[in-house]
């Protein structure tokens, strides 16, 4: 399956990353909104912090998928091996890292809460899991990023091999 | 870097211009002055062979060695 040029993937995969941008975005707008006008409903339950979890995740999230928009666009224009890919990767990673902190930190919360209501332990599980996703992912893009380092040292020493 | 690519001098001796040379040995201006201006990193044999075939010289003419 190509993922390139003609009758390929690239425009499902830029309207995916357009549209996820967007409702990044638009829990980041509308988030801040509904914060500004009620604070009734930031209290210490788990419910209340799990959304205010969610909600600055959604931060990280758009510049992660900033990121990537900005990677596939100059794998489109054929500038694979550019620095600002490799400022893209590493602002990649610390955005996933980031993101999974924050679910680690929810999730060691959501422990040490007395709650033991079923959904309790079933959406500590899930944060977990959620929080080992984002990490190995972070952790992923550092090696592909390191990997990616060493890739345009060598294509610059390719192309400075007269 | 210590070593030192003396092109232009041998190509002053030669009376030739660098555009001249370039066609020649078959690589772009651009790479030659990237050569003569000490910006590359490496040079390919094919490339040296070429070069003192055309200025009728050795590899020595061409690169020095300078301690930094």
């Amino acid at each position: 399956m190509k993922i390139l040029g003609k009758k390929s993937l690239s425009t499902v995969i830029k309207i995916f990353l357009w549209i996820l941008l967007t409702i990044c975005l638009m829990v980041v707008i509308l988030g801040g909104i509904v914060v500004i006008h009620d604070f009734s409903f930031l209290n210490s339950s788990n419910t209340s912090r799990s959304l205010i979890i969610l909600y600055l995740s959604s931060w990280p999230a758009g510049v992660l998928i900033a990121q990537f928009i900005g990677i596939f666009k100059s794998l489109e224009n054929n500038y694979v091996f550019d620095k600002k890919n490799l400022k893209r990767l590493r602002i990649s990673y610390i955005s996933s890292i980031i993101m999974g902190l924050m679910y680690l930190i929810n999730s060691i919360m959501l422990f040490f809460s007395q709650e033991d209501e079923n959904w309790v332990i079933v959406y500590m599980l899930l944060t977990y899991i959620i929080t080992l996703v984002f990490l190995i992912f972070g952790v992923g893009l550092i090696v592909l990023s390191e990997i990616y380092k060493k890739a345009i040292k060598y294509k610059e020493e390719n192309d400075l091999t007269i | 870097m210590a070593i030192i690519v003396n092109l232009d001098v041998m190509l002053a001796k030669r009376k030739m211009s660098s555009q001249e040379l370039s066609e020649k040995i078959g690589i772009t201006p651009a790479n030659l002055s990237i050569l003569k201006t000490n910006k590359g990193k490496a040079i390919r044999f094919s490339t040296l062979d070429a070069i003192c075939k055309e200025l009728d010289c050795t590899p020595g003419d061409i690169l020095e060695y300078r301690k930094d």
